[in-house]
């Protein structure tokens, strides 16, 4: 069986490395003869392409990849596979393959210390990682305050009274079905239920609105029930908004006694 | 083996700008019937848009520095090596700091279904995911420190009694 280990150096002595994409070095290792092959993952691809450097590694034949961190939207498409990946694993390549070879990865020794300085290329990798999530939300934030714009001129406070009638389990329930339907970043919710609230719309409705926007998911449902079984996803999908219905409800008291 | 983004992933950025065509649309709309309204729903949407970027700002920095100092690996090995109190523990806090749209974890969360990682623990970080720390001052500049604070509690408490009737109901109880 072939294992790949993402590496510091070209040798067995060499330590891991922290982040799939950032390591100099793939480690090819035959577990039955211990023969091993230093790949520069330059070679592979380019940095900002870790899943063509994925590809290739796979390309190779190998059945696992061990690594100090792998972002989820690389492991992703390899969970359910028969892949093996080790994530979370630090230490000398040789120790961790001998751990892994005794099927002893994840004992106390291997794990990640817990702080240490953070290096350039991780700080960068943070800034542009946060820039692109919140790069990704502007779209829809955008269209989301326009549409406010839109309603504040078109929708009279009349005809939101009339669907939120201060009622709090009518307006929970109300708000905790528009929450589920709609989704997005949850900045969006904060917009909507600002606009809802300066229009007289009740706390219950606005609470359970902005728990459900979370929680609750109906337009990913399929998803959820594609991986995880309809049984868990459609339970879990109702026990949130009962719950979400509940939340709204004490929250809106325990926010009555301030 | 292709790994390329998934369909789920394609799909959510069809829909995103899909939203936002329908959005310019409607003021499209909108202009050509009554143009006074359009300009009044701009004005609107625009002090709106002014009145969020600090919040954003903030919102940003301390997303910068939960993705420098927490690692998803770190929220994995959280999720899949606890059990019982320290479990539930665990799998809030994974939860709470988990980053990304939900459909990303799904993969990997049925990986640890798999593996026994009980329901409870599935659903209590799908919950717990409600909790938004980085976005917390937006929600502050919104609605205060009390509705943020007490709202944030609530789900948080809640999250083992929505994974309590998860586990309750799913095929593998």
């Amino acid at each position: 069986m072939k294992i790949a280990v993402a590496a510091k150096g070209r040798d067995l002595d060499s330590e891991t490395c922290g982040r799939f994409g950032f390591c100099p070095y793939i480690l090819v290792i035959d577990l039955e003869t211990m023969e091993y092959e230093a790949i520069p993952t330059e070679s592979l691809g380019k940095r900002e392409e870790p899943a063509k450097v994925l590809a290739s590694i796979l390309g190779l034949g190998v059945e696992a990849i061990i690594v100090g961190f792998m972002s989820p939207r690389l492991l992703a498409p390899l969970t359910g596979k028969g892949f093996d990946v080790v994530t979370g694993v630090s230490g000398k390549v040789g120790e961790v393959v001998e751990a892994y070879r005794k099927k002893k990865l994840g004992s106390a020794i291997f794990e990640i210390p817990a702080s240490r300085k953070k290096t350039r290329q991780e700080i960068r990798w943070a800034l542009r990682t946060t820039g692109k999530e919140f790069l990704s939300i502007i779209p829809v934030l955008v269209s989301v305050i326009l549409l406010v714009g839109l309603c504040e001129t078109f929708i009279n406070r009349k005809f939101l009274l009339s669907i939120f009638s201060g009622h709090p389990l009518k307006d929970s329930f109300m708000g905790a079905l528009w929450g589920s339907i709609l989704i997005g970043n949850p900045v969006n919710s904060y917009v909507i239920g600002d606009m809802l609230l300066k229009n007289g719309v009740s706390l219950y409705a606005v609470a359970a609105f902005l728990t459900t926007w979370v929680t609750v998911g109906l337009i990913q449902l399929p998803v959820e029930i594609e991986t995880l079984g309809v049984r868990f996803a459609i339970s879990r999908t109702l026990a949130s908004i009962v719950v979400s219905i509940l939340v709204a409800i004490i929250t809106t008291v325990i926010i009555g006694a301030f | 083996m292709p790994l390329k983004k998934s369909r789920h992933w394609k799909k959510g950025t069809k829909i995103k700008w899909f939203f936002v065509f329908v959005t310019l649309l409607l003021y499209g709309l909108v202009y050509v019937k009554a143009p006074d309204r359009a300009y009044s729903s701009l004005r609107t949407s625009l002090r709106v848009l002014l009145q969020i970027v600090f919040p954003i700002f903030i919102a940003f920095v301390v997303k910068f520095f939960i993705n420098l100092y927490l690692s998803p690996a770190d929220m994995q090995k959280m999720l899949a090596k606890n059990r019982g109190i320290r479990g539930l523990v665990f799998s809030s806090f994974a939860g709470v700091l988990s980053m990304g749209p939900v459909f990303a974890w799904y993969p990997l969360l049925k990986d640890f279904r798999e593996k026994g990682v009980p329901d409870f623990y599935l659903a209590n970080f799908l919950t717990s995911r409600a909790v938004k720390p980085f976005l917390f001052p937006v929600m502050v500049y919104y609605f205060g420190w009390v509705f943020s604070i007490v709202l944030n509690m609530m789900i948080l408490v809640s999250s083992p009694l929505v994974a309590v009737l998860t586990s309750a109901f799913s095929e593998r109880n």
